[in-house]
């Protein structure tokens, strides 16, 4: 028989390599297939054991939901159902739980919650049937189900399958589309109280213990029937396992002191942004080391670090505390196994927070100990339901102190005289790991109950009820998820639901009366010039939507000045999305250009048209030097987001800056991440241009005083050129050679001005470019604090703009003048920008703009030379 | 006390208050207004899915089609549609039958076999004058909104054909009518996504459509005046260059059919010795498939942006859509370029013929110019 073991990567097998050695030793071929060979936390070497521990075990990869497919969609669906599972009341008492499901699960789903209905039970239950009937109407992702047949198994097992809004649903959709058995075997002691619904029934689900057992059952509705309990089959070796090495020669090894007992401090998995172990673990040596008790205070101490979270010591200093050390690996094969059994076996205690390390320390027969503080308990450990299962089961795995210093006193008899048998350890493992009796592997049973499922006919292909509805219904349903929680706020504005936000929304209501809706065609409407048909247009009911409005409103209300900005980043978001959104802003909340301060970078004032009467450059605070590093700083503070996503610390000095320098004492903050939060809808596809089309105001870029001064001192006629490496256009040898002779060429025809400042200001190399001849540069009248007004007036009195495709080529069009780009990697920028841009440059009345793929023209042989009869002016 | 002007006070302030009143009324109209016409626009898709889905519930045979509208359609919008269409209500190869016209029945091959040409049953005069016919009744689109008698006559062939009693009719109008708000821009592109499915494209084989031998390296070409390509004296010097531009390095194939079959006038330039014309290979009922299978074979296509251009990177071709005006195609370039990007197809070079002419520059082949891309 085949049977076809499917895992999100090799590091969940850890859990399985006895079982998969069962399994072919009894013929079965066994088929592992990995959803990513070359996940971090995989194990090669675990595979390498598996394959060549038998010929009738091979290794594939499992194809996932292919694009198109609606992916990020449907798992929107399956977290919006794990969520509902965490407002039972069984969660009551893990709010982590509860909110990280939460944080992750789509905003529609936990507004519906919210809702009077939505908070009864019956309603939450309703809801609840109502997305896993359409869960089921997913359409069986092709490559999955074309993979399966291809690969024709006698048995489908799918782990882990728990994590919140698992993809691994796909598996057992397909498998159970096509009529093949299908089987879960639980990973992990906690991976049926704290983590996905297990829904769509496998035929087998084994499970541990009765605990897990009961939360199949009660958790997850499955029937007891289809719950076989095997025990811990992933611990089975433990229990023969001997040391490998002698106490005296691990205790040399490890550099702890060999005539003391060492405690073995294991670390956990905690939740992610809750509390920082390290910070625990420093507490917890010095309360061992403060200990009035010698046989305490001077035992050595083992740090074992939980392997995924490896990183988090890398600022920690064990060098001031005396013998104490940290070390520890995954245990995946003989060498690593036998590390981490001597750890465990020659401690005196184990101590920790909540790690399965725990049960394989009780399986070793060790005493095992934990301190319940309610800054490290609330989420961590009494805040997961798991956790009880360490105090209760028949007796309780953990010696529990609710101090330091109740710890220290307990740990005072371990220390003292060796236990070697806990008795609260063999009772728990008794009944929570090998339930069937502490002599019967799980091993094999888990293997009968395998053989058993593969004897079973196969269920019939699964269809769900009323299909066709279900189908019908599922794209809108999907489309109303499109959004997690997580990235709804609009960083620094209300949330919808904030009582900040209902009060704006009063303020609206009375204001709205006295404020007339936008007008005019935008550029961005279908056909040029003119308005749409509807008057409505999508994404003007966004909860962002709102939140934008609601915040513009409430800055109007109140007649105080406002901070727009900071804009430090690329100038073609500036250009086409930030100053039209800030236009809009002023027209839709009427605002007074004496309120508004703009503060962006280089001179830009006359981009934003008058909207405001002061303009602030940041270059005025900072010299480019400074502010390079400065933004770059800001930069890695979001996590190499370069857009405005929050506002940075530099951002906030920036404002405290301009407003100390206009003795602003009481002022808003209209900041660019309200934008950010705003478009991203479009961007990320959720919402059509109308969106952007609702909250901007598009225009040309008008000439400003000083601009003929400038030009003054160029050629009468000339082309303005400016080359730069990017994503687009890379600055490869080709592309370099390919820049150097178009711009040969256009020099025999016309002057060329050279707009690469001899300045770094952003994150763009320009290409180094030779001057002379009709190449002109620029340097001396670029300063930092006017080198974008001055590279305004420039291109407005040029004939033509040639240059990189990039955001600061839609400068151009925006000031009349006719423009043409290249690139070389199509993948290297998005269309949608190009999208929107040509549109506006069209609809606005602005230069052409044209973008040439150099490569593809290169591929037909095609080149350019002057024109014939030498004109160069269009 | 003046009361006089304590009366006039009161009454002014009385009017204000119940001229007040209306604020809420307006409010409500405005609102109620609002989820109207949003309503009318879910209510049009869910009728429309609807429609779609009951298509399926009789277990009939489906009619799919006809096609017989813009090229440029069919290939990035109705194929992707029939192909999503088969895969989320699980119909079965045989089930479907595609009429089509001019051999593009050849670019569903991966979704059924089942084909019907529509000029094997009418003769291609009849068809262009019912288009043209058409396009002046409806206001000048060539778009299906509508079944019309001629269509369903169409279609009563093809099950009479096709020697069954019943069928169903997944007809354009029904993607037609679906996708307006998206074409609009009232649906994010992740709309299509869920109403498409995009695959690459197999050309024709050898068996379906033979062809003599064709020079080696040849570049396809097809240039008609749309749209986006205006007929003036200035596109036709640049399409005159560039094609001798390209002729200068390749051979060339041109893809014109000498077949009126639609409203787009092809653009005609005497043939030198290295461009040969597809025109004698070309028949009515084989001419897409024709072109699809010489596109397919060549190391670029260059043609007016729209039609035929859109299918060629899905054919594995790298493309040059030439043009003069993208407003018409804003939105349908950026699916194109994102699709192909998706498929891993040809590359696909939108090329603006007026680009140049302010830098002064114009087109020059590889050996004669020093600009060289």
């Amino acid at each position: 028989m085949t049977i076809l073991f499917i895992a999100r990567h090799s590091g969940y097998l850890r859990n399985f390599d006895g079982v998969i050695g069962a399994l072919a030793a009894r013929g079965h071929q066994v088929r592992l297939a990995l959803e990513r060979q070359d996940h971090p936390s995989g194990s090669p070497e675990l595979m390498t054991a598996l394959l060549a521990g038998s010929p009738n075990v091979s290794v594939t990869t499992a194809p996932v939901r292919a694009r198109g497919e609606h992916a990020a969609r449907v798992r929107q669906l399956r977290l919006a159902i794990d969520y509902l599972r965490f407002r039972e009341p069984a969660y009551r008492k893990t709010p982590h739980l509860r909110e990280r499901a939460e944080a992750r699960a789509p905003e529609a789903v936990v507004r519906w919650l919210e809702h009077p209905l939505g908070k009864r039970r019956v309603g939450r239950r309703a809801i609840g049937a109502f997305l896993r009937w359409l869960e089921q109407a997913v359409p069986v992702s092709q490559p999955i189900a074309d993979w399966l047949r291809a690969e024709a198994p006698d048995a489908v097992l799918v782990t882990p399958l728990i994590e919140l809004g698992s993809p691994q649903f796909d598996y057992l959709q397909a498998a159970r589309s096509l009529g093949l058995r299908t089987a879960l075997p639980v990973t992990s002691w906690d991976h049926l109280s704290s983590k996905a619904l297990i829904r769509m029934e496998p035929d087998l689900v084994l499970v541990w213990n009765g605990v897990q057992k009961r939360e199949a059952v009660m958790y997850h509705g499955l029937p007891s029937t289809r719950v076989t309990v095997t025990g811990a089959q992933a611990y089975d070796h433990w229990f023969t396992w001997l040391p490998r090495r002698t106490r005296a020669q691990f205790l040399a090894e490890r550099g702890l002191p060999a005539d003391k007992p060492f405690l073995l401090y294991v670390c956990s998995s905690l939740f992610r942004d809750t509390v920082d172990e390290t910070v625990f673990v420093e507490k917890w040596i010095r309360a061992i080391r403060d200990s009035s008790d010698p046989a305490v205070r001077d035992a050595g101490i083992l740090i074992r670090p939980h392997p995924a979270r490896v990183d988090e010591w890398s600022g920690f200093n064990f060098a001031q505390y005396r013998d104490v050390v940290f070390w520890g690996s995954l245990p995946v094969d003989e060498k690593t196994r036998s590390d981490y059994f001597d750890s465990v076996h020659y401690s005196a205690a184990v101590v920790g927070l909540n790690t399965s390390a725990f049960l394989e320390a009780g399986v070793m027969g060790r005493p095992v100990h934990t301190v319940v503080l309610s800054k490290y308990s609330r989420e961590n450990q009494e805040g997961t339901i798991h956790f009880h299962y360490l105090t209760t089961v028949n007796g309780g795995l953990l010696h529990v102190a609710r101090s330091f210093e109740e710890h220290v006193a307990q740990l005072s008899g371990p220390l003292t005289e060796r236990v070697e048998h806990d008795e609260k350890s063999r009772r728990f493992t008794e009944a929570f790991i090998r339930p069937r009796g502490l002599d019967v592997p799980a091993t094999p049973l888990f293997v009968a109950a395998i053989d058993k499922l593969l004897t079973k006919p196969a269920r019939p292909p699964f269809s769900p009820p009323a299909a066709g509805v279900a189908r019908l219904l599922l794209p809108r349903v999907l489309a109303r998820l499109g959004r997690t929680r997580d990235n709804v706020p609009a960083q620094g504005a209300p949330t919808p639901d904030s009582g900040e936000a209902r009060g704006a929304r009063k303020r609206q209501a009375s204001a709205r009366a006295k404020v007339e809706a936008v007008g005019g065609v935008s550029p961005l409407a279908p056909r040029v010039g003119k308005a749409r048909e509807q008057k409505v247009l999508a994404g003007s009911e966004t909860p962002e939507a709102q939140v934008v409005r609601e915040e513009v409103l409430r800055m109007a209300a109140d007649g105080r000045p406002i901070v727009v900005g900071p804009w430090l980043s690329e100038a073609g978001f500036e250009l086409l999305y930030w100053v039209p959104f800030v236009k809009w802003v002023a027209r839709y909340a009427r605002l007074d250009p004496a309120r508004l301060h703009i503060v962006s970078r280089g001179g830009t004032q006359s981009w934003y048209g008058g909207v405001a009467t002061h303009y602030d450059d940041v270059f005025r605070y900072y010299t480019p030097e400074d502010f390079r590093a400065k933004n770059d700083q800001r930069i890695a503070e979001q996590k190499g987001v370069l857009k405005h996503v929050r506002l940075a610390g530099f951002d906030r000095t920036i404002v405290e800056q301009v407003a100390s320098a206009h003795a602003l004492t009481d002022y808003h903050v209209l900041h660019p991440s309200l934008m950010y939060g705003l478009f991203q809808l479009f961007w990320k596809q959720h919402q059509p241009v109308t969106l952007v089309e609702l909250f901007t105001q598009f225009g040309l870029i008008r000439e400003s005083d000083g601009e003929a001064a400038i030009r003054r001192q160029l050629p009468e006629r000339y082309v303005v050129a400016k080359f730069y490496g990017n994503v687009g256009l890379p600055a490869t040898a080709e592309n370099r050679h390919f820049v150097d002779t178009l711009l040969a060429d256009l020099s025999a025809g016309t002057d060329i001005v050279l707009l690469n400042p001899g300045v770094r200001y952003d994150d763009h190399d320009d290409f180094h470019i030779q001057t002379g001849g009709r190449v002109h540069r620029i340097d001396q009248l670029l300063e930092p604090e006017t080198n974008l007004a001055t590279q305004t007036a420039i291109i407005r009195g040029a004939d033509a703009y040639v240059g990189s495709y990039g955001g600061f080529s839609y400068l151009a069009p925006l000031v009349g003048t006719d423009t043409v780009t290249f690139y070389s990697d199509p993948g290297g920028f998005r269309w949608d920008h190009l999208e929107v841009a040509k549109r506006v440059f069209a609809g606005v009345g602005g230069g052409g703009f044209s973008e040439l793929d150099v490569r593809h023209l290169r591929g037909l042989q095609v080149a350019f030379s002057p024109r014939t009869g030498g004109t160069v002016h269009a | 006390m003046n009361v006089p002007v304590i009366a006039r006070n009161l009454t002014r302030k009385a009017v204000l208050r119940v001229w007040s009143l209306r604020r809420p009324f307006l409010r409500w109209q405005s609102r109620r207004q609002r989820v109207r016409e949003k309503w009318a626009a879910v209510r049009t898709e869910i009728t429309l899915e609807q429609e779609i889905e009951r298509l399926t519930d009789t277990g009939d045979p489906i009619v799919v089609g006809p096609w017989i509208s813009e090229v440029g359609y069919e290939a990035l919008y109705w194929v992707p549609f029939v192909r999503w269409f088969r895969s989320t209500y699980r119909i079965k190869a045989d089930q479907m039958l595609i009429v089509s016209r001019g051999g593009a029945g050849a670019w569903y091959a991966d979704i059924t076999p089942n084909r019907f040409e529509a000029f094997d049953h009418m003769r291609p005069e009849a068809f262009t004058a019912y288009n043209a016919s058409r396009t002046e009744g409806a206001g000048g689109t060539i778009k299906q909104l509508e079944m019309p008698p001629f269509e369903r006559d169409l279609i009563e062939r093809a099950r009479s054909h096709w020697g069954v009693p019943r069928v169903q009719v997944l007809h354009p109008s029904l993607m037609y009518r679906l996708f307006q708000q998206f074409w609009a821009g009232h649906r994010a592109l992740s709309f299509l996504d869920e109403h498409t499915s995009y695959r690459m494209v197999a050309p024709p084989s050898e068996v379906e459509v033979p062809l003599p031998g064709l020079p080696d390296g040849y570049v396809a070409v097809k240039l008609y005046a749309a749209q986006s390509l205006q007929d003036t004296p200035e596109t036709r010097r640049v399409l005159r260059r560039l094609l001798e531009v390209l002729a200068e390095q390749h051979p060339l194939v041109m893809l014109d059919t000498g077949l009126q079959l639609d409203d787009h006038g092809e653009y005609d330039f005497p043939h030198t010795g290295r461009v040969v014309s597809a025109r004698e290979w070309m028949t009515p009922r084989n001419n897409l498939a024709v072109q699809s299978r010489i596109i397919a074979n060549a190391r670029g296509f260059v043609g007016t942006c729209g039609g035929i251009a859109w299918l060629a990177p899905m054919l594995g071709t790298d493309t040059t859509a030439v043009m003069t005006d993208a407003k018409f195609l804003n939105v349908h370039l950026h699916v194109a370029r994102r699709v192909y990007r998706v498929l891993g197809g040809g590359r696909f070079t939108p090329f603006d013929l007026g680009a140049l002419a302010p830098l002064g520059l114009e087109l020059s082949s590889w050996t004669r110019g020093k600009v060289t891309a």
